[in-house]
């Protein structure tokens, strides 16, 4: 054997007995399904009500500011929620209803204008619109429930020194129908809670918003981001939420969630 | 040829500047009033279809109903297999309170989601909505086009007044469009607003116009529309937006078709006064003729060459007609659509735009009328022998030898246009066209040995009403026949024009006073919209019950009015309570009487007919009309065919009951209120007026008020035919100056020898003021019975073949009248030039002159 050809032998070896080492934290990573199931149980509340701060900034830098109450009831799939703007005057009163729709994945959503006097069901063609000018789009205000998507872990990154599961989201397109191709998740590995989502619209290759969730803080045992931010990569304009007076399980009234509290004048 | 352009036809022309210009303004303003006409007739027509393209944007299909589409459509259409998307649509015309921005098109959309169906054009660096959750919050919320906002001095944010149903109501600018696609419609001048805000602001209820459609890709309009039709019933109307914008065309073809006799008019006094300039320019260059004869020329070359020159002026004058047309047809199109705004409700963008075909038919025909109007004089020059040519004065006393076979030939003709007229071989525009081109040239073979018979018989009067002017004037019209005979034809057709459109215009309006005097015998309109046709807000029908109970009201009628097609057209279709109607009014019927409709309408859900639907359909007494309501297709069996003038595409009335039966829509256009006998119909429409007030838009007019409000609407339809009567009397104030002048320049020699015999400068010029007043005169006298005929024309056949009325014959003795004092005034007016110039002849240079 010469000297070269055991060189070679050498790093063949090496090779062999590296390769299962490279592999093992992928063979062994727990499954995408499995981790957001856990994420999802472990942040799994009855109901949750803020008030929240709703900042939009165009591309020029143009900032506009408004205030909202918001309530949920259920999670994910089940969830029920209710928007009430409160700020500015001009907009005092209109409420953005979001109800789970008998047969289909996809919500029933109403937008009430109290100037009108009367509520407007969102088209699922509108879907893609921008929701009251904000940089979220109706879609974007429905709940995110995986078992709507065909799921797969994509690796790890760490985000903000935060060491976090990469999954890739695909949307499943069975009772539904989504504007997004896929989602990217990124779900911090410590309290498996989503902190990031990079929004890839169909038809394109790179994201066309991303969701960042901040400030992650535990509130009555949960934990909670109080700053939501989605920024539009291509328009370059960005809308902020942040969260405050928040709660978690408080009983909500049942007729909290309903078309008829919608219109009603100064119904929360 | 160029030889002789350069030497006699040049040399020609600037020695008599100014009568070459005469020639080419005569072409001038032919091609003007046709390019004008043209070009604006157009534009109107162009921009209805392509408002309604833009409008629609990237829908593929446009559903709507009579009375307006419910809004639960909306609902059941999204979950129909094949629709990518649907959008309810509202479309009004409003005016902003500072009326010189022009009317302006309302849009009421969906914000939330028509991006999908129309690009609103929001990009760029300082363009958006200002705050999307803003404008659907606040009702006040409107978009400009930025062209608009420029013109109006709107930034977002700040407010424009605009006049709608309920009054003045300010908007706030909450964004404002990119000039592109969808901004483009209506010109520019277009405001949209939330559908659901324009709900209100319009009193549509809980209605939209119409819905607008996009299928899915892989689905084809005809499947789209067959789905449609076919899950929608024939209660609603799916069509194309294409298909929407040829029926708005053809509702305001009756409208545009006038203007086609305009424009033929203009054309035909275009090439008389063309005809009559190179007419006399023959007999002023004989000499030269002579000579060119005798130095060898021959009789084609000579033709030839004056046609060349009439080749050179109709080039000339179309293209400078062509252009004066595209500045006079801005102001013409601004007019057309105010008038088809006020008579059909719809209107389309407010820019003319010159396009090849137009200039390429406005240069033809300058060419063609110059060269049809010179092949006569043409001819005439070549056949001029030397001899001839050289013996003074004997080509200007020679006269039509013919004169028997052309009056023979010149009656047949007329005779033949008033059998054609009186037949039903042709139809339409053809009609129109034929007629008018038999009778023409009818006219003109006749006009020539008639007037000169005329002015044999006026030669004695004019010398012993005016001993010095007269026998000047007389001499001079006299002694050259066809100069005068070419203006009074002129003349004579322009007024001939004048006095029947005239007259058919006095008829109409006199026909639909009378009616009115007969149908609208109550004392109060209650309205909530001043636009007829296209009512901007309707009532609910619990309102009459609030009316009849204040003090002093007697009765209240609900009259609605919905516009579907029928067979290809769109008719009337009105509803009334008929038996407190038929207590009061008094029909005029074709076919059945006043019992058999009071049965037919209120116990057997009949249908009365108007006379031009009658005509129009083929159907009469017995007969069933099969109408669309939103429960299928119902048949109503005809009880009367009655006079009517309410549509100009035939109508059909129903009971109240049996409309809200089968339409299930109680909304109002107008109550018509009877008062108490006694009782002050002023305290009444006050009581109505604090009674809406607040609630409801509210015109209340009295009944004079309300005709005469309608009387307006007659008014707009023949506003642009009034222009052009305008327009007849210009060319006939040309048609005297041209003449008058190429008189005086004749006759340089004979008022200097005047002149040198002791002729005053008054004198002169006071022949010359005369012989504009007798060619005025004698034009007049002979277009009265051909202006009679062309009334009857208009008002019998034409107005039967386009409307379905036909007007009694009324003698146009208002236009008369003003016309014996128009014509002195425009003679007097058209005599100034040339009779200072005849005053201020120089003896000297007067006898050397030739």
């Amino acid at each position: 054997m010469t000297r070269k050809g055991f060189k070679s032998l050498l790093l063949l070896l090496a090779a062999a007995l590296l390769l299962p080492l490279c592999t093992a934290p992928a063979l062994a990573a727990p499954d995408a399904r499995a981790l957001l199931k856990e994420s999802e149980s472990r942040h799994r509340t009855k109901t949750q009500q803020y008030s929240g701060d709703l900042t939009v900034v165009n591309k020029e830098g143009k900032v506009r500011k408004k205030g909202w109450n918001s309530y949920r009831q259920g999670y994910a799939g089940d969830s029920k929620n209710l928007i009430r703007f409160t700020d500015p005057p001009e907009v005092k009163g209109v409420g953005f209803l979001s109800l789970p729709r008998p047969g289909s994945d996809n919500p029933d959503q109403w937008l009430y204008l109290p100037s009108m006097k009367r509520e407007r069901r969102i088209a699922p063609q509108d879907r893609d619109a921008s929701f009251v000018g904000t940089d979220f789009n109706y879609e974007d205000m429905e709940e995110f429930d995986h078992e709507k998507y065909k799921v797969a872990l994509q690796g790890e990154e760490t985000l903000d020194g935060q060491p976090c599961w990469v999954i890739s989201a695909i949307p499943l397109e069975k009772g539904s129908k989504s504007i997004y191709q896929k989602l990217i998740l990124y779900l911090r590995k410590d309290i498996l809670y989503l902190v990031r989502e990079d929004l890839i619209r169909k038809g394109d290759k790179e994201p066309a918003k991303r969701l960042v969730l901040s400030d992650i803080k535990n509130v009555e045992g949960h934990y909670v981001a109080a700053r939501m931010e989605m920024t539009d990569l291509k328009k370059g304009s960005h809308t902020t939420v942040t969260l405050k007076q928040i709660s978690f399980n408080r009983p909500q009234p049942a007729s909290r969630f309903t078309l008829q509290n919608l219109t009603r004048e100064g119904g929360d | 040829m160029r030889f002789l352009l350069r030497h006699l036809s040049l040399s020609y022309a600037r020695r008599h500047l100014a009568k070459t210009i005469l020639t080419l303004l005569g072409v001038v303003v032919g091609v003007t009033t046709f390019s004008s006409i043209k070009t604006a007739q157009d534009a109107l027509v162009v921009g209805i279809g392509s408002t309604v393209d833009r409008v629609a944007g990237k829908a593929q299909l446009q559903v709507t109903m009579e009375g307006g589409v419910p809004e639960a459509l909306q609902e059941r259409l999204r979950n129909m297999p094949g629709i990518r998307a649907t959008s309810p649509v509202i479309e009004q015309i409003v005016v902003p309170e500072k009326g010189e921005l022009g009317s302006l098109m309302v849009i009421g959309v969906d914000l939330l989601g028509d991006r999908e169906m129309r690009d609103y054009g929001f990009e760029g660096d300082d363009a958006d909505l200002d705050d999307p959750l803003l404008f659907l919050a606040q009702p006040d919320s409107a978009l400009f086009t930025r062209e608009f906002a420029k013109r109006a001095g709107l930034t977002t944010g700040t407010s424009l007044a605009v006049k709608v149903p309920s009054g003045v109501r300010k908007v706030t600018a909450r964004g404002l469009m990119s000039p592109k696609g969808f901004a483009q419609a209506f010109g520019g001048n277009l405001m949209v607003v939330d559908v659901y805000a324009a709900q209100e602001l319009f009193g549509r209820g809980r209605r939209f116009d119409r819905i607008d459609v996009r299928l899915q890709d892989g689905v084809t309009v005809a499947q789209g529309t067959e789905m449609l039709q076919k899950a929608l019933g024939p209660a609603y109307r799916v069509e194309t937006p294409a298909r929407r914008g040829e029926q708005m065309e053809r509702l305001v073809a009756n409208f545009t078709a006038g203007f086609n006799v305009s424009s033929a008019f203009a054309l035909s006094i275009g090439i008389f006064l063309i005809f009559n300039a190179f007419n006399v320019s023959v007999n002023r260059r004989r000499r030269d003729i002579g000579t060119l004869r005798a130095l060898g020329a021959t009789p084609r070359q000579v033709q030839v060459l004056f046609l060349a020159e009439a080749l050179i002026i109709g080039l000339l004058g179309g293209a400078l007609g062509c252009l004066a047309g595209t500045a006079f047809s801005q102001a013409l199109l601004v007019s057309m659509g105010q008038s088809t705004e006020m008579v059909y409700g719809i209107s389309g963008s407010g820019i003319v735009h010159l396009t090849p075909a137009i200039v390429l038919q406005s240069m033809l025909l300058g060419l063609v009328a110059s060269l049809v109007g010179a092949w006569g004089p043409a001819l005439s020059a070549s056949r001029i022998s030397p001899t001839e040519a050289f013996a003074k004065g004997s080509f200007q006393a020679r006269v039509q030898r013919r004169v028997a076979p052309r009056i023979a030939a010149g009656a047949a003709l007329v005779a033949g246009a008033v059998a054609l007229a009186l037949s039903n071989v042709v139809r339409g525009n053809g009609l129109v066209l034929s007629v008018l081109l038999l009778g023409g040239i009818g006219l003109v073979l006749l006009i020539g040995p008639l007037s000169r018979a005329v002015l044999v018989a006026l030669g004695p009067l004019l010398t012993r009403l005016f001993p010095s002017a007269g026998p000047l004037s007389s001499d001079s019209l006299l002694g050259n026949p066809r100069r005068s005979a070419g203006t009074i034809m002129a003349m004579a057709l322009s007024l001939t024009f004048v006095l029947g459109l005239g007259g058919y215009m006095g008829s109409t309006r006199l026909t639909i006073v009378r009616w009115m005097d007969d149908i609208l015998t109550c004392d109060l309109f209650v309205r909530a919209s001043a636009n007829f046709s296209r009512p901007d807000f309707l009532y609910p029908g619990a309102v009459k019950g609030e009316i009849l109970a204040l003090p002093g009201v007697r009765t209240v009628e609900s009259y609605r009015a919905i516009r579907p097609q029928f067979h290809g057209r769109q008719i009337l279709v009105g509803s009334v309570e008929m038996d407190t109607l038929m207590q009061r009014v008094r029909y005029d019927f074709a076919q059945g009487n006043r019992d058999a409709m009071r049965e037919g309408l209120l116990n057997k859900e009949m249908c009365a007919v108007t006379e031009n639907f009658h005509d129009r359909f083929g159907l009469s007494v017995g007969d069933k009309v099969p109408l669309n309501t939103p429960g299928g297709m119902v048949e109503f069996p005809i009880a009367a065919v009655i006079r009517d003038y309410s549509s100009d595409q035939g109508a059909v009335f129903l009971d109240r009951k049996v409309f809200l039966r089968h339409w299930q829509d109680d909304r109002v256009d107008i109550y018509d209120v009877s008062v108490t006998p006694g009782t002050d119909p002023g305290k009444v429409r006050d009581a109505i007026r604090a009674k809406l007030s607040g609630r409801y838009p509210a015109l209340i007019s009295t009944q004079r008020e309300f005709k005469d409000e309608i009387g307006k609407a007659i008014d707009a339809f023949y506003a642009v035919m009034r222009i052009t009567v305008l327009l007849a009397l210009g060319v006939a104030f040309l048609g005297i100056v041209t003449s008058l002048l190429i008189s005086v320049a004749e006759r340089t020699r004979e008022i200097g020898i005047l002149k040198a015999l002791g002729a005053l400068p008054g004198q002169i010029a006071r022949s010359v003021v005369l012989e504009a007043l007798v060619l005025a005169m004698v034009g007049l006298m002979l277009a009265l019975p051909a202006g009679n005929l062309f009334a009857a024309f208009m008002e019998g056949p034409v107005a039967k073949a386009f409307t379905g009325w036909a007007m009694p014959h009324h003698y146009p003795w208002e236009v008369l009248g003003q016309l014996l004092v128009a014509l002195p005034l425009v003679s007097f007016l058209a005599a100034g030039i040339p009779a200072r110039q005849a005053a201020g002849v120089k003896v000297t240079e007067a006898i050397e002159y030739e």
